[in-house]
């Protein structure tokens, strides 16, 4: 058996890894969505969704920009929440407004709500607001 | 709280429209021929030569997406008649959800002149969704987000689903 020994020099180095000054963190926020369809949909499908129509109305550079994340999806609810950075929100909110289907199902992405918090996002998908 | 209104081409969205935030929906099928007194009238012109025989025609409240792929139906006098004889100038949500991804980059360039022109000539504009069925439908917030695509703010953007489509609904007695 190999041991891989870690030094407590290096241990102590991962562990005083500093954290960014926050003028230089990612300013996120939480989108809580609603799709409105006849059929199910699973949530592989609503990723691929949504990354091709915000890729096509935002471009590459765009969506670099943006870094468009699907946190969490409720497949019962049809409920989700997308993470988005701050400055791109208006742009992916339009985006999602033009999708027409998903999967070959017709639908419609409802917006709900948009939040600074992914905690205070997903208790508002789970208590069905 | 704001009303929004939003003009509807199918039946069965009325009564989903008003779970997505309306106060208020009209069911109007584009009138080319069946124009009358109780109702309100929206024209969707084929050519330039339509618009202008249109903005003759007293009857007739919204000129709807006066364009086609290589331009604009309307100028600056056009508008200005328009805005004497309070019609209004209509762009649906509709039109451009429907396009496919290609067409749809020369239809937002035209609608950003449209609307460039009316908020200029400070003429009356309505956004409206005219959905066919209720995956057509968006909310009023969604709509002013679209208006925003187009280039106007978000008072206006709001002004044109709220105070415009009341202003006709007024004049019409609805």
């Amino acid at each position: 058996m190999v041991h891989h020994r870690v030094s407590k020099r290096d241990n102590k180095k991962e562990k005083l890894m500093k954290p960014f000054p926050a003028v230089l963190k990612e300013k996120k926020r939480y989108v809580i969505f609603e799709i409105i369809s006849e059929k199910r949909v699973k949530e592989d499908a609503v990723k691929k969704a949504f990354f091709r129509e915000i890729k096509s109305f935002i471009g590459i550079n765009g969506m670099a920009d943006a870094a468009p994340t699907v946190v969490y999806f409720d497949e019962k609810s049809k409920k989700g929440v997308l993470k988005v950075d701050n400055r791109a929100l208006k742009q992916v909110e339009q985006a999602l407004s033009l999708i027409r289907e998903i999967s070959f199902n017709k639908c419609f992405v409802h917006i709900i709500k948009t939040t600074g918090t992914v905690k205070k996002a997903k208790e508002l998908v789970k208590r069905g607001d | 709280m704001k009303a929004f209104i939003d003009f509807v081409a199918s039946e069965d969205c009325v009564s989903f429209g008003k779970k997505l935030g309306f106060s208020r929906l009209l069911f109007n099928e584009l009138s080319r021929d069946k124009i009358s007194k109780t109702k309100i009238n929206i024209i969707s012109p084929k050519s330039p030569e339509e618009s202008k025989r249109q903005l003759r025609n007293k009857m007739i409240d919204i000129i709807l997406d006066p364009f086609d792929k290589r331009g604009l139906f309307i100028d600056s006098a056009f508008l200005n008649i328009a805005k004497q004889k309070q019609i209004s100038i209509g762009i649906s949500f509709s039109k451009f959800l429907r396009a496919d991804e290609n067409s749809r980059i020369r239809l937002l360039h035209n609608m950003r002149r449209l609307t460039a022109l009316v908020s200029k000539l400070k003429g009356d504009l309505v956004l409206m969704s005219l959905a066919a069925e209720i995956y057509e439908m968006r909310s009023p917030e969604q709509l002013i987000l679209f208006g925003e695509m187009l280039g106007l703010s978000r008072a206006q953007a709001t002004w044109c689903i709220t105070e415009s489509p009341k202003g006709i609904i007024r004049r019409k007695s609805l």
